[in-house]
Parts: structure tokens; C-alpha cells; sequence
């Protein structure tokens, strides 16, 4: 009895207990006249309030094994659920999306769900997915 | 030749097509059917061009080089045609000048947009004056650059120019497009105009002007960035197509044209939200050269002006000659008439010289009334004194779209020389070419294009420069008709 007991609180806060999930992101589009020194930069996003101002997670990766303008990489531990991702090669290392003078941005730059807004980011709903575990979202930088 | 194309071949010139019609890509489809002169605005499909030419006349020994053009030569895919001149794809020529012949070739420039839509067999992205929904992401001017209005040589250097966004380079031998132009690494993406001055030492200015915001760029012969700057505080017009240079300042005419944004956001193309504030004035922007924070701003009752010829300071005197055109919404009205292959009865542009006293505040303008476009001058004399000014002119046209002739205009006695090839004809751009040698301002070849309207073909034209009204020295033939072009530069070999 006590071992089922044991048992039945086991499941149910199995779903509490593994709130991460791994996330396999395809970015295509790298412009690799400027991969030298530079970095893939993912902010993910979980609360539309949070949207391109505080993300929830935040990860660099190295280029080197970028191929024609590919890159394929894992987001650990992300939160479980719907999210939204944003993301830019970072291509003078500095952190930074880099504006020229007019404040347009000079380096390529991406969302899940390919979205793109009109003069302005996209809006979180439209960059919003839900990954499925074995399939990887797909991702292309402009 | 595969089956297909020999096919489509035959059967089209069954249909009574030449294959100078096919190079212009002109099915049996009616377009410009009640004015002809207007034909060539059919646009090309994406073709290459390549043919040597046939002349008449004789080509001058001294003039060796290379002319390239730009201008709008795609504009339409399938059914969906652009609805403004301003939209088509860009289409770079070049003449090669040499031993008495004359070559040309023309290849569209390989824009981000202009490979995808080619690809994709139909346009993705907005145009300027054609509100075509997205179907890529646009993340920037550089998204829908078209490269279609004017070219920079510099030095080995040749570059496509649009105004809203980055020059293409090109290879000026293959016409090949190597990519985006990036200045220096922080001006990637800036607007670059199509209207870069270069001064005789080969020192070049240009400007670029978004959101309100004017950017200055001084670029040295070598292509190395001297100086850029970044104007927020000028309100630019929402179009900003060209500026004058003198020995001191760079002057730019700011028309009362304001962006509706509530209009783009629903949808119109940038162009259809343009609005035309007529109560408002047209601002002289004058800055000084050595210090852009040195800024004045002068009013005039409000005037549209596409293209200057150039500026010079006299004292305090600072004098601009400039083409006056129609306010741009009649002007919009006609080019997009144009493009439907149908005449407008626009108001002819004019030429006018602007004379600004700099210690009064004093503006006076001196019209003319001759209906002229595409001002050149002399590159000997850019950002100097000047004293003759070239324009195509169009001289008892009636009904006719076009200009017909050519007028040389000495601003200094008001004397003109003219020429007109007759009503069969329109004439484009020419522009100057010094003769080897030579000293003296205007002393060499103006040269352009033109197109025989009973012939359908385009042709290059040569004319002593200060001689106009003896006609052409000579006139290099196509076996094909070209479409309308905007500017060139010609390159000395």
C-alpha cells in the first residue's frame, strides 16, 4: 500500500519534476561572409509581457560548425510549453544586434516561426510555438 | 536552341513578331497600342543583351571608353505588372566605345528580390509605387532594393544606384552583379542615393534620406569612407531623389512630402502615401561642406524637383541650377498612365536657376520655359562655376510622351542650341564627355540613347557637345529596342 502510494505521487509530480525540455534548432540563412569570430545568439521567450525585453533563457554557440550558411543546435533545459524564440548572428562577438545609423539592423536576424512584422518586430503571437519532442524548429535568418 | 524555345519562336513570329519585339518582350497584347512611343515601357522578361552595333555616321577617334545606364527594365511577371515607372527591376547597360565601333551589352542586376522573384516566376515583394503583399520577409530597404536608377564608377569600381538603400557592385566588363555595397562596416543597409556629386579630383558626396533622417557620406577617390553623419534633426521629405554640391556647400531642396503611415500600414505602397502639402513651403537646406553642424534653411513656395544640374559659390552668393517638375502627385498620375502604355498631359518640367544670397537671406529664381529633364553638366566643372547645361528637350512633340531633341543652355548669356531629331524619336540622358586633350568647359561629345518609334530600336547618338544644332556626328544602331533608362556615366578608357 505504501509502495503504491509511493508509486501514484511518483507519476504525478513526474510532470512537475521534468518542467525542461531539449529543443533542436535548425538556423539557415548565416551570412557566411561574416561567420569569422562570431556567434549564434537565441533569447527564448515563454511570456508575451517579456517579449524582445527580458528572456527567460538566453544562449551563444559557436559558428565553427556552421555549413553553407547552416547551423544545427540543441536549446537544453528549455521550459516546457508554448515559446518564442529570437535570434541573430552575432557577428562582431559584441552582444549586441548592431544598428547602422538609420537603425536598421546589420547583422542577420531571425524568429521561430519565420515571423516577420510589419515596419517593427513581429508580435509574440506570431513568433510563438510549441516544440514537439523529435522534431526541431526550423528557423531562417535575414 | 531546345525544341521549346525554337517552338515558341516559331509561333511567335508567325504572329508577326521580329525578334527585336521578342527582346523587348512585346506579345501581340495591345500595350501602348495608341501611342507607340511608349512601347519599350512593355519591359524586358529577365533576358540577357548583347549585339554590336551598326553605324551611322562616324564615331569620333577620341572617344574611347565605356557608357553604362541604368534604369527600370523589368515590369511585369505574368499577369501583375508594376503600375510605376519608378518599380521596375534595375537593367544596366554598357557601350563600348572604341576604333570607330560600338558594342553594347545589358544584364539585370541580380537584387535579392530580382533572384527570388525570378525564381519564384512572379513578384514577392512591395514596390515603390505597387502595393504587392510580402512574401518574404522585409527587413530593410535592402529587402526590395531594385538598383534600377543610376551608376558610380570608381576607379575599377562600377555600381548599380537605387536611392532608398545600398549600392550593387557590378563587373563593369561582365555586367556581372558581385553584391551589396558596404561602405564601411556601421553603414551596411544605409540608403546610398543615385545621385553621388564627384568632383573633378574624383572626390564623391552623396546622401541618403529615411524616416525624416538625411545621411551625408564624403568618399574619397580611392572609395575609403572620409567622413559620414547622420542628420536627425532636418525633417527630409519622404522622397529625396537628388542634392547639388559647390565649391563650399552641399544644397538640398526639401519638398513639402509627407509619409501617411497610417496608409503604408494598411497596405498602399510607399508611393500611394505620399501626400503633397501644397500650403507648405519647399526648404533649402544649405550646409557647409567643411562642417556639417554649419547648417542654413531658406524657404521657397512649394516646388518639386527631381534632378540639379550643379551649384557654385559666387561670394556670398550661392547659385543652383536645377529642373522644376510637375507637384509629385500629377507626376505620379502620369507615370503611372505611362505605364499602362497610355499619353499623360503632364506640365512640362523647366529649367531654373536658383540664386541664394547667403548673408541676406535673399532667394531669387530665374525660369525658363523649354520642357527639358535629366540635367548634365560638364564633370570637369562639378562643384564650380558652371556655365552650360545639357538636357534632352522636347521641341513641338504635340501629343507625343518623350523628349524629341537636345538643348545646350549657356546659363550665363540665357543662349540656347537645340536639335531635334523629329517626332519619330525619343531622346534620353546624354551626358558630357570631355575630348581628350582638351581644357575648356563643353569642349567634347554629348552622348546618349534614344529610340526610333517607326523602327522600334534604340540607339546611341554622339554630337559635338557645343555644336548640337549640326546634329549627330554619328549614331550606333541596335538590333533591338531598349527599355527607357534614367542616368549614366561614361567611363574615359
Amino acid at each position: 500500500m505504501k509502495k503504491t502510494l509511493a508509486t501514484a505521487a511518483l507519476i504525478t509530480l513526474l510532470p512537475l519534476c521534468s518542467q525542461a525540455a531539449d529543443v533542436t534548432l535548425e538556423v539557415e540563412g548565416l551570412d557566411t561572409s561574416r561567420l569569422a569570430g562570431g556567434a549564434l545568439m537565441v533569447a527564448v521567450y515563454t511570456e508575451p509581457a517579456s517579449w524582445l525585453r527580458q528572456p527567460q533563457v538566453g544562449r551563444r554557440f559557436s559558428l565553427e560548425a556552421a555549413k553553407d550558411g547552416k547551423l544545427t543546435v540543441v536549446l537544453k533545459d528549455l521550459p516546457e510549453g508554448p515559446l518564442a524564440l529570437s535570434l541573430f548572428q552575432d557577428v562582431n562577438a559584441n552582444g549586441r544586434l548592431d544598428m547602422n545609423p538609420m537603425g536598421m539592423p546589420i547583422e542577420p536576424y531571425g524568429f521561430s516561426n519565420n515571423a516577420s512584422g510589419n515596419f517593427g518586430p513581429p508580435k509574440f503571437e506570431q513568433a510563438v510555438v510549441t516544440p514537439v519532442a523529435g522534431t526541431s524548429l526550423k528557423v531562417r535568418l535575414n | 536552341m531546345s525544341f521549346n524555345r525554337r517552338a515558341l519562336l516559331t509561333a511567335l513570329l508567325a504572329g508577326g513578331l521580329s525578334p527585336e519585339l521578342l527582346a523587348l518582350g512585346l506579345p501581340a497584347d495591345g500595350f501602348a497600342a495608341d501611342a507607340p512611343e511608349l512601347a519599350p515601357l512593355r519591359g524586358l522578361i529577365g533576358e540577357r543583351l548583347d549585339a554590336q552595333a551598326v553605324i551611322e555616321g562616324r564615331l569620333p577617334a577620341g572617344l574611347r571608353g565605356r557608357y553604362f545606364r541604368n534604369g527600370p527594365g523589368l515590369m511585369q511577371r505574368g499577369a501583375q505588372r508594376y503600375r510605376h515607372w519608378f518599380d521596375g527591376d534595375g537593367l544596366v547597360q554598357a557601350w563600348t566605345l572604341a576604333d570607330g565601333r560600338a558594342s553594347h551589352r545589358a544584364r539585370f542586376v541580380q537584387t535579392e528580390k530580382f533572384r527570388a522573384e525570378q525564381q519564384a516566376g512572379r513578384f514577392l515583394l512591395p514596390a515603390f509605387g505597387t502595393a504587392i503583399p510580402a512574401e518574404r520577409p522585409v527587413r530593410g530597404p535592402d529587402s526590395v532594393n531594385t538598383a534600377n536608377t543610376s551608376v558610380l564608377m570608381q576607379g575599377d569600381h562600377l555600381y548599380a544606384l537605387w536611392e532608398g538603400g545600398s549600392a550593387y557592385e557590378l563587373d563593369p566588363v561582365t555586367l556581372a552583379t558581385r553584391g551589396v555595397k558596404t561602405w564601411s562596416p556601421e553603414l551596411r543597409g544605409m540608403p546610398f542615393s543615385a545621385h553621388p556629386k564627384v568632383e573633378p579630383d574624383g572626390m564623391v558626396w552623396n546622401f541618403g534620406s529615411a524616416n525624416g533622417r538625411l545621411a551625408l557620406y564624403q568618399i574619397d577617390a580611392g572609395g575609403s569612407v572620409r567622413r559620414h553623419a547622420l542628420l536627425d534633426d532636418v525633417a527630409t521629405p519622404a522622397m529625396l531623389h537628388d542634392f547639388a554640391v559647390s565649391q563650399r556647400h552641399l544644397v538640398f531642396l526639401l519638398a513639402p512630402i509627407q509619409l501617411d503611415m497610417a496608409a503604408v500600414r494598411a497596405g498602399q505602397s510607399m508611393l500611394e502615401a505620399m501626400r503633397w502639402r501644397a500650403d507648405q513651403p519647399t526648404r533649402v537646406l544649405v550646409i557647409d561642406k567643411a562642417d556639417f553642424s554649419r547648417r542654413r534653411v531658406f524657404e521657397m513656395p512649394a516646388c518639386h524637383i527631381f534632378h540639379f544640374g550643379n551649384a557654385w559659390d559666387d561670394g556670398s552668393l550661392l547659385r543652383v541650377d536645377y529642373v522644376q517638375g510637375a507637384p509629385l502627385p500629377e507626376f505620379n498620375a502620369g507615370a503611372e498612365k505611362m505605364m499602362r502604355g497610355q499619353r499623360n498631359s503632364l506640365e512640362a518640367s523647366t529649367p531654373r536657376v536658383l540664386e541664394i544670397d547667403l548673408q541676406s537671406g535673399r532667394l531669387a529664381v530665374s525660369m525658363r520655359d523649354e520642357a527639358v529633364e535629366f540635367p548634365a553638366v560638364d564633370p570637369r566643372v562639378v562643384a564650380r562655376r558652371h556655365r552650360f547645361v545639357w538636357y534632352p528637350t522636347a521641341i513641338d512633340t504635340g501629343a507625343r510622351w518623350g523628349f524629341n531633341g537636345l538643348m545646350c543652355l549657356d546659363i550665363e548669356t540665357g543662349a540656347r542650341e537645340r536639335f531635334s531629331f523629329g517626332t519619330d524619336v525619343v531622346v534620353e540622358e546624354h551626358v558630357l564627355v570631355p575630348r581628350p586633350g582638351s581644357a575648356k568647359e563643353g569642349e567634347g561629345w554629348l552622348v546618349g540613347m534614344g529610340y526610333d518609334v517607326k523602327r522600334r530600336r534604340s540607339f546611341l547618338s554622339v554630337f559635338d557637345a557645343l555644336r548640337l544644332a549640326d546634329g549627330p556626328l554619328a549614331r550606333a544602331w541596335l538590333p533591338y529596342g531598349v527599355p527607357y533608362g534614367f542616368h549614366g556615366k561614361f567611363q574615359a578608357a
